[in-house]
């Protein structure tokens, strides 16, 4: 191999005033390709070297709204799922209201505490940021929850949906693969 | 080769009377387009092709159940020499002149063969069905019938004849630097701005003073995001302070990207890896290199979000996965368009925006 | 044949005279003249013909109503289907790769002994290859030269092969998690096809998501149309664009208006030219000029149409010809987009 190169690079760097006898090789090889030497005549054999390329698996990548697609990748995980990404990342949806007023709490602590304690501490601030459609889901979620102590869980699943529905158009389901 | 020049010979060896005179048939069925036209129509001509495709042809069932070809090929009694079914490409090139000559790149025997695409990735359908066409129409500028464009100076100026050594001089760059911009053309139909190729770029500085490893490890994280294996570089500059030697120490990983696996990146960094930054304000407006194309840098810490470094985070050792600058080469020939474009596929730009 | 008429077309543009005069539009020609007028140091003679045009410009005798159109579409929601040979081909050069890829570095992901790593090794042992989406073929194998299809596989199909991962990835979960009574579920993807597919509901946003959909609507008339209305004074195309969508289809939509140039035109003929009542200008017909328009949310809603609009639809390049004459879609054909 190294043999090889340096004749490559005493081939390139020979004057060019050198009448070349043979045409340069017509063959575009991966070896011609990656280096940067301009071979203008050649007479020793160039070897085909197999292109290395890692093992890439298919995988199904589901986004925090429920889409799906598919992709090439090297990891040998089956199927990704998403929790944060462009469906629910604020930079990507400037304008919507409920990523706005969401705090950052992925792991649901903040929720948990309010549950347990009310929010009585932090009640004249977000009263004064909130426009009538959050309060008005948020009258409809507490709703939703004391219905739903009484009731199944199916029926609070039937609540959580038909309230999306009367108060503007689902949105669009997305499935990509 | 053999196995076409028979035909040749063939036509020579048959009898006169076989071989179709090409001339008298000529002259018989004279045609002219004028008394043609109006009978030809297009379904004649569509009676010659078939009309259902071969993967949509019927076979009976039980042909097709009873077929087996792993049981069809143990039947046989004495089995074929491997060589005779399967043909192997020569392992060198030895020249255009040697009787020898590999297959081309495409042929699947050929030693240089890269299969794929795998699949139709989706930021390519979404960049053809929707992107192209409302590029094409926000970038339409109106040029009336009969309009001729005011005639602009030449980008290259000539020397006034002030002086004799003026003479055969050749031409001077545009006022105030040397660079010749790219020339930007209307954006039509045909060169509707698009991604070209990615490169991904690492450099481990760390290579060079402390060991290879780093290198290494480089290498295998920016693989298993990008699916290519990657090419080292060298160190051009000295850097004393890093001990760095040009030409000695290997420092840099590169991986290319280019179609089917470029459009996978895409859609993998754009959809899961860029809203998971904490505090990633977007692409600077300022970033590119005033030809259209983008870059932009990952820490090592956002390295590590890519879903294939994550599913093995501890194989690689501790802080040893590189940062990574991130080009986004596109076809545009200014960074106004190529900002349009990635935008429009989905990457934030933030601050100042600079054409 | 073509060629023939192409020949004529070409002649008879010869024999005909500039069209340049009469055939341009107003804003144009002024432009014409005001370029002119700059570079009238290299050509004076261009410049004498266009003065009288600019300076005093004659009503054009042909007048004709000047619309503003909107063709408000739906970009696709999902990738399309796959054609049956495109899956073939996939497959087969997935196949072909399994040979020619680097193998799969298992040690590099699976430590060994741990429950993840006993996993993966049965499950290679049933399917002979880290691939799930390739069917079980071991490409090192003696009669890995097998490696086609038989007629009336599924593998190839996407839908499987989601499928295959998908279970692939429960079984995982179920064998490796600590307690066995519990069996892990993994949503599948939605399906492609939605209700309103099913139900053919033409007027749901959700049909056809491979699909770019664009809205139709229904004139007082009963014929169907892109949304248009006429362009008042004093306003630009895109300003009566906007306005024609507020007043015909709502305001209850998020749409964004796709630059400031109109991508298609439309032209009617009157058999013979109204005349208008109150001005007695004759019109001889309509121009609507198409704006395009995305829309991200919300829906058509017609009650507060100003044009009294019977009905709207949100139909395909493909369903738009069955709806409105053969001459109209002549005309927007070619601005509606293949997927």
């Amino acid at each position: 191999m190294s043999m090889h190169t340096t004749l490559r690079r005493t081939a390139a760097t020979l004057p060019s005033s050198t009448s070349s006898i043979l045409p340069s090789s017509q063959i575009i090889t991966a070896q011609s390709k990656s280096t940067s030497f301009v071979c203008s005549q050649c007479r020793h054999a160039t070897l085909l070297r197999r292109p290395k390329r890692p093992y890439t698996f298919t995988q199904l990548v589901t986004l925090s709204d429920g889409s799906s697609f598919t992709h090439r990748t090297s990891s040998p995980t089956p199927v990704y799922r998403s929790t944060r990404d462009t469906r629910n990342s604020l930079l990507w949806n400037p304008t919507s209201s409920k990523l706005m007023n969401v705090e950052d709490d992925e792991a649901g602590r903040l929720a948990a505490f309010r549950a347990r304690f009310g929010r009585s501490f932090d009640a004249n601030a977000p009263a004064a940021e909130e426009d009538a459609t959050a309060k008005k889901e948020k009258e409809e979620e507490i709703k939703a929850q004391q219905a739903a102590e009484q009731q199944e869980e199916d029926n609070l699943l039937d609540l959580i949906s038909s309230f999306g529905q009367q108060e503007a158009p689902p949105p669009e389901k997305k499935k990509k693969w | 080769m053999a196995a076409r020049e028979p035909s040749r010979y063939l036509a020579r060896g048959l009898p006169r009377t076989f071989v179709p005179s090409a001339r008298s048939q000529a002259f018989l069925n004279r045609r002219n387009v004028s008394d043609e036209a109006p009978a030809r129509r297009l379904s004649d001509q569509l009676e010659d092709l078939e009309t259902a495709s071969s993967l949509t042809t019927s076979v009976s069932e039980s042909a097709a159940s009873s077929f087996d070809p792993i049981a069809r090929s143990k039947t046989r009694k004495t089995q074929l020499p491997r060589g005779r079914y399967q043909f192997r490409s020569p392992k060198y090139d030895r020249g255009p002149l040697h009787p020898h000559q590999p297959p081309a790149p495409s042929d699947p025997s050929s030693r240089l063969f890269v299969p794929g695409p795998f699949a139709l990735p989706r930021a390519e359908q979404t960049y053809n069905s929707t992107v192209a066409s409302d590029i094409l129409t926000l970038c339409y500028v109106h040029t009336p019938p009969g309009f001729k464009p005011p005639p602009k100076a030449p980008r290259l100026r000539e020397w006034d004849d002030s002086s004799p050594y003026h003479k055969n001089r050749p031409l001077r760059g545009p006022r105030g630097g040397d660079v010749l911009r790219l020339l930007r053309k209307p954006i039509k139909f045909n060169n509707i701005p698009k991604i070209e190729r990615i490169t991904l770029h690492s450099y481990v500085k760390e290579a060079a003073q402390d060991n290879s490893g780093w290198l290494h490890v480089a290498g295998i994280a920016v693989q298993a995001i990008s699916n290519v294996r990657v090419e080292t570089f060298k160190s051009k500059a000295s850097v004393a302070n890093w001990s760095l030697v040009p030409g000695r120490d290997t420092v840099a990983v590169k991986a290319e990207l280019q179609g089917e696996n470029m459009y996978h990146f895409l859609g993998k960094l754009i959809d899961v890896v860029l809203p998971r930054l904490k505090d990633w304000p977007g692409v600077k407006g300022s970033s590119g290199d005033s030809s259209g194309n983008i870059t932009f840098g990952l820490e090592p810490e956002q390295m590590a979000l890519f879903p294939e470094i994550e599913v093995n985070y501890d194989m690689y050792p501790p802080k040893m996965i590189p940062g990574c600058h991130i080009t986004l080469h596109t076809t545009a020939k200014a960074d106004k368009d190529a900002r349009l474009l990635l935008s429009a596929m989905g990457i934030p730009f933030y601050g100042k925006i600079v054409q | 044949m073509a060629t023939g008429t192409n020949g004529a077309r070409r002649a008879v543009s010869l024999l005909r005279p500039s069209r340049l005069d009469f055939g341009v539009c107003r804003s144009c020609q002024e432009t014409i003249g005001r370029r002119n007028y700059a570079s009238a140091a290299t050509s004076e003679s261009t410049t004498a013909s266009t003065t009288p045009s600019s300076s005093a410009f004659p009503v054009v005798s042909p007048v004709y109503t000047i619309n503003a159109g909107v063709v408000l579409s739906r970009p696709p929601q999902i990738t399309r289907d796959l054609e049956p040979f495109e899956k073939a081909y996939f497959f087969y050069q997935k196949r072909l790769n399994e040979r020619l890829a680097l193998p799969f570095t298992k040690y590099f992901y699976f430590k060994r002994g741990t429950p993840l790593d006993e996993d993966w090794k049965k499950k290679i042992q049933a399917r002979q290859t880290p691939a799930r989406d390739i069917g079980k073929y071991n490409a090192y194998a003696q009669d890995a030269w097998n490696d086609e299809l038989l007629l009336g596989a599924k593998e190839s199909d996407p839908e499987y092969q989601v499928e295959q991962l998908v279970l692939d990835a429960e079984s995982t979960a179920n064998a490796t998690s600590q307690d066995t009574s519990k069996k892990e579920e993994i949503p599948r993807p939605h399906p492609r096809v939605t209700e309103a597919d099913k139900k053919g509901d033409q007027k749901s946003l959700n049909r056809l998501l491979p699909r770019t959909l664009y809205l139709l609507v229904q004139s007082k008339d009963g014929y169907w149309k892109l949304p248009s209305t006429p362009i008042q004074t004093q306003e630009t195309l895109r300003e009566a664009a906007e306005r024609t969508l507020s007043q015909t289809a709502g305001v209850n939509m998020n749409t964004w208006m796709v630059g400031f140039h109109p991508a298609g035109h439309h032209v009617y003929n009157n058999r013979k030219p109204h005349a208008d009542k109150v001005t007695g200008a004759e019109s001889h017909g309509e121009k609507t000029f198409f704006m395009k328009s995305r829309i991200m949310a919300g829906q058509a809603d017609l009650s507060a149409s100003a044009e009294k609009l019977k009905d709207f639809k949100w139909l395909s390049k493909e369903e738009i010809p069955q709806f409105v004459t053969q001459q109209y879609y002549s005309y927007i054909k070619n601005m509606l987009a293949d997927r």
